[in-house]
């Protein structure tokens, strides 16, 4: 389904439960109707990978995942010859009377090549949903080697010859800013930057999300959250950790918070020792602020 | 196709060249990025669109986001009065550079800079190998000792230079057998592998950046550090120096002169707060927010040559702290206070710092030049 205007994204991306910031709206149909990658960064867990996932539900197309991390080279990403199978051709074929010629255009045909995400997102028949995710895990060689394909759409292979794009995916890069992205790459892509959420948002993807949690505590597991991100952590919770909770506190049929239930379950919000320490320390005070200190006891 | 000669879209340039005053790095393609976009979002149903849309095609950077709104509204709501301010600005940075250099604190550094460049001593309340109090400590240098830096630096460049990459290139000598490009090069002879390749570790390419504190508690060690710095930019391309007292001075170019004694001159006239207050958490902010993006990578090793002294608010050192930390490859804290035995790191933006720096090491003299170039690993 092509979009026309902001409000059809919108309405796209509510259809499949992700609520959006105009800005997110507005940067995905840009990127849609100019063809240009969109790159999102924002802390972990607010929502980043979602929007890929997010569109290709929307779109109906397949989505291909390209995740990155450090030592990624261009044969990960790319393509391989699928060398094991090109030997044990070679084999079955010594006693054929075949040149070397022959034999290698035989082995280095279309069957032998193994496809990585980037060659599969520009092969396919229907324009597919490309996520290249934690890009600032990769290498920035391997940043470099990504502008080329961002900016021609077509991968050369020596053996086969220049691979060109059939369609033009749409790409979506996401990065949790563990290192700068170069100039290059952001230049190439439209940029969109995605913060944690305002209470009132929070709420509203909790109830969207985990429709069987009650109201009230759907509201006071935001608040919580809300708090919590106010203080000096190691690892923030997103939105991510709200919603495991929000779901594990429905599971455990609670309708309310209280200090025993939030120190039982901290270990889903909070995933570092020390930050979990200092907020079970200091809980009364926290669920004070939060506004359920009547139901402490 | 949208036509170019419109009013809005005239503005529209104009807008993007207030950007580019602003360090927004826009180009035509950013321009034409941003009259498409709003040929697709209709700007005059809704301003909201418009400025969104512009965000979305102009900006980069979360920095650039938080810049956007104001830059927007000063250039179609207030552009006079943006253009005046820019004005006075300039203006008043002029005169605080004039007075600044006026500074009797810079006189030992002109004195030794226009003649007398004996080694000298000094008299100061401060830390000598000896400890705490008023001791007398050695801080010119002759040219042996120059000869000395300029030796321990290029070992220092050379541990850098030769870290390796978790990348491998191929070689023709005996290292690791590189099963998949044997295979491959050998697939003219049936499989047989006669020729065999070998593969090893890349050199990673490491950048470096020097974050030198030249406030008045570091005085007696700016030299030293001058010093040191210039023979780092001698022997090192990659590496980008920035000086901060109350603010952040970048000093690159003028490190990378023919004669130590130009470096130094032009380093004085381009820092104007030299031998100033310290405020270390407001200078690594501004270092993070307008060079962080271009300097700060997974191969940058970043150097903080300070005391921690900090009259500043603590907090701005232990976020900034950590936002380089993470960003980059390592960090060294080199405090000219902490060779004392009985030293702790126990003043304010030392403190903060600390749990974002991956070794901290004294750094005073030769002697602990040497032994952190000799111990210092990567």
């Amino acid at each position: 389904m092509a979009t026309e205007n902001i409000e059809q994204v919108n309405q796209l991306l509510a259809n499949q439960g992700y609520i959006a910031d105009p800005n997110i709206a507005m940067g995905i149909f840009l990127a849609q109707k100019l063809q240009r990658p969109l790159l999102v960064e924002g802390p972990p867990g607010v929502g980043k990978t979602e929007i890929a996932k997010v569109l290709a539900k929307a779109h109906n197309t397949e989505l291909i995942r390209l995740q990155c991390y450090e030592g990624l080279n261009a044969e990960q990403a790319l393509y391989e010859w699928n060398y094991q199978r090109q030997l044990l051709a070679l084999k079955m074929m010594e006693s054929e009377t075949l040149s070397i010629q022959q034999k290698e255009d035989f082995i280095f045909s279309k069957d032998y090549l193994l496809e990585r995400p980037l060659l599969k997102a520009i092969t396919r028949e229907k324009s597919p949903v490309l996520l290249i995710d934690e890009v600032d895990r990769a290498d920035e060689e391997f940043e470099s080697f990504l502008l080329e394909i961002l900016s021609d759409w077509q991968i050369s292979i020596p053996e086969l010859g220049v691979v060109k794009a059939t369609h033009i995916p749409q790409v979506i890069i996401t990065s949790n800013r563990m290192r700068e992205l170069s100039e290059a790459l952001r230049r190439r892509c439209f940029y969109l930057w995605i913060d944690y959420p305002t209470f009132e948002k929070e709420v509203e993807i909790v109830q969207k999300k985990v429709p069987e949690i009650d109201k009230k505590l759907g509201e006071q597991i935001c608040q919580f959250m809300l708090t919590l991100r106010q203080r000096k952590l190691d690892k923030v919770p997103g939105i991510a950790e709200t919603l495991d909770w929000a779901r594990a506190l429905a599971a455990l049929h609670i309708d309310h918070l209280d200090k025993k239930i939030v120190e039982d379950t901290l270990g889903i919000i909070l995933k570092d020792w020390k930050d979990i320490r200092e907020t079970s320390m200091s809980l009364s005070e926290l669920l004070d602020q939060v506004g359920v200190q009547s139901k402490l006891h | 196709m949208i036509n170019r000669q419109t009013t809005l879209s005239i503005n529209l340039v104009a807008f993007c060249r207030h950007l580019r005053q602003h360090d927004f790095t826009i180009g035509p393609s950013e321009e034409q990025d941003a009259l498409l976009a709003i040929n697709l979002v209709n700007p005059f149903e809704s301003t909201e669109h418009f400025e969104l849309c512009l965000q979305a095609t102009l900006c980069r950077t979360p920095f650039q986001l938080k810049q956007f709104p104001q830059l927007y509204k000063d250039y179609w709501k207030e552009l006079d009065q943006a253009v005046d301010s820019k004005t006075t600005e300039k203006e008043e940075k002029a005169q605080a550079t004039q007075q600044s250099q006026k500074q009797p604190s810079l006189q030992a550094l002109k004195s030794w800079l226009y003649g007398n460049k004996n080694t000298e001593t000094i008299e100061t309340a401060t830390y000598s190998d000896g400890g705490f109090g008023s001791v007398t400590e050695q801080v010119g240098f002759s040219s042996q000792e120059m000869k000395v830096v300029f030796q321990l630096v290029q070992k220092l460049v050379r541990k850098i230079a030769n870290r390796r990459s978790r990348r491998y290139q191929t070689t023709k000598k005996k290292a690791i057998l590189d099963i998949k490009k044997s295979i491959r090069k050998n697939i003219v002879r049936n499989g047989e592998i006669v020729d065999i390749l070998y593969k090893k570790k890349k050199k990673d390419n490491i950048k470096v950046v020097l974050l030198c504190d030249v406030s008045r508690s570091m005085e007696l060690y700016s030299r030293f550090f001058i010093q040191f710095m210039y023979a780092f930019h001698s022997l090192f391309s990659k590496v980008e120096t920035f000086a901060f007292a109350t603010s952040l001075h970048h000093i690159s170019k003028e490190l990378n002169k023919n004669s130590i004694n130009k470096s130094l001159q032009e380093v004085i006239n381009k820092i104007p707060d030299w031998s100033g207050g310290t405020k270390i958490g407001a200078s690594l902010q501004q270092f993070n927010a307008e060079f962080g993006h271009r300097h700060l990578t997974s191969k940058t090793l970043v150097i903080v040559l300070s005391d921690g002294w900090d009259t500043d608010e603590v907090d701005l050192v232990g976020e900034n702290m950590k936002q380089i930390h993470r960003k980059a490859l390592k960090v060294l804290w080199l405090n000219p206070l902490a060779g004392s035995g009985d030293w702790q790191p126990e003043v304010r933006g030392m403190k903060a710092a600390l749990p974002y720096v991956d070794a901290l090491l004294p750094f005073h003299n030769i002697e602990s030049l040497s032994t952190m170039v000799n111990t210092m690993k990567l």
